[in-house]
């Protein structure tokens, strides 16, 4: 109860957030952060493989957010280099197997999660090209996504660390079972 | 007082879902986003929201594996119809096996049939053929394909949850009456719609 109530306390102290940076040129970096949250595909993708390294243990959840910001930044350079292709299907599968890894629920060799984590980590970057006038802005704008991916994923492999009830991992298993069926649906969309 | 306020945030949810409109058939809303759209979809058709409530519902009677096995299992094979509806695969009858599902779930409840999991997520999977061939076919019409996913996802696990939270009522014994009482009243609405009449 005290929680709850210091929780409501905090949401009702907060003032209004500001969606852009008063400090010129430091917007490119906000962007960047905001970026992975607002390209539902790789919210997806971040929240799946975070909440699947979280149920996996500790150790599977730090591998696994060191091989995502790993993968991320190798992606987010390599866009640096040449025309980023379209990751859609990629992500969409991805997704899938991040969620069935989350049904699954049964411990798994670190290499499988963290695997993965690599891989959605180079998908992101590719599919995050950096828009800028200059050279500055775009790398401001890939350190604020490669910063943004990081803490969602990390934010998520907290999650299972935290909630160990058998409700929550029932919430987990129904949640992921329904998005690796609306990811599958898309992806079946994606190739027609 | 934990048990109190769970039971409260579960009728809560469930008024919520009831006071869906009784829209029958499957239409889009025109001039809503991809994800309102989805969202609300599943709550347009008494015939998807009784199915998933009855899910959630039978999931507790079954025991505690089946409370997750089978909204696991509903969507898993529900995306196979929602593949054939994409495809333009005919399903014949789909509209009446949704309206059987709800007959079958219903009574299943109504019966406190405890089935074993298997043969429960088979009766399951076959149902989530014909739901998913029906939210298969609205998805090319979506406007945002994936955000009407997305957004039918969560209307349909918060139904489920739904179904979960009431049938905790069965722990006691007039809840226990109250659910089955819930599953007979899904059957019968499954033959009105087999009928035609509902």
């Amino acid at each position: 109860m005290r929680r709850l109530f210091a929780l409501l306390l905090c949401c009702a102290v907060t003032s209004t957030a500001s969606a852009h940076s008063p400090i010129e040129g430091v917007g490119a970096f906000y962007n960047g952060t905001f970026h992975p949250a607002m390209v539902l595909p790789h919210l997806l993708l971040i929240l799946a493989l975070g909440i699947w390294s979280g149920c996996q243990g500790r150790r599977h959840a730090r591998f696994g957010v060191m091989g995502f910001a790993l993968g991320l930044l190798a992606g987010l350079l390599l866009t640096a280099y040449g025309s980023a292709p379209d990751m859609t299907d990629t992500l969409l599968i991805l997704v899938v197997l991040a969620c069935l890894g989350i049904i699954w629920m049964q411990p798994l060799p670190v290499w499988l999660p963290v695997g993965l984590a690599v891989a959605a980590g180079i998908s992101i970057g590719l599919d995050s090209p950096a828009e800028g006038a200059d050279r500055v802005e775009r790398a401001l704008m890939m350190a604020g996504t490669w910063l943004g991916g990081s803490i969602i994923l990390l934010q998520g492999a907290i999650l299972p660390l935290v909630l160990k009830q058998a409700w929550a991992r029932i919430g987990f298993r129904i949640l992921a079972a329904w998005g690796a069926a609306a990811s599958f649906l898309v992806w079946v969309m994606v190739l027609m | 007082m934990r048990n109190i306020f769970s039971i409260a945030v579960g009728l809560g949810a469930l008024l919520m879902a009831t006071m869906a409109a009784a829209h029958p058939g499957h239409a889009n809303i025109d001039g809503l986003g991809g994800f309102l759209s989805g969202f609300l979809h599943p709550f347009l058709g008494w015939d998807h929201v009784v199915a998933m409530l009855a899910v959630g519902l039978w999931g507790v009677f079954l025991g505690q594996n089946a409370v997750w096995a089978l909204p696991v299992i509903f969507p898993l094979i529900m995306v196979v119809g929602g593949a054939l509806g994409l495809l333009g695969v005919p399903v014949p009858g789909a509209e009446v096996g949704i309206a059987v599902s709800a007959l079958v779930l219903g009574a299943l409840v109504a019966l406190a049939a405890r089935l074993p999991l298997y043969i429960a997520g088979a009766i399951v999977g076959v149902f989530a053929i014909f739901h998913g061939y029906a939210h298969g076919t609205e998805l090319p019409a979506a406007a945002d394909a994936l955000h009407y996913s997305i957004g039918f996802v969560l209307a349909t696990g918060l139904l489920h949850l739904c179904g979960i939270f009431f049938a905790l009522l069965s722990h006691w014994p007039w809840g226990g009456y109250a659910v089955r009482l819930g599953g007979g009243v899904i059957a019968l609405l499954g033959i009105g719609w087999l009928a035609g009449v509902a």
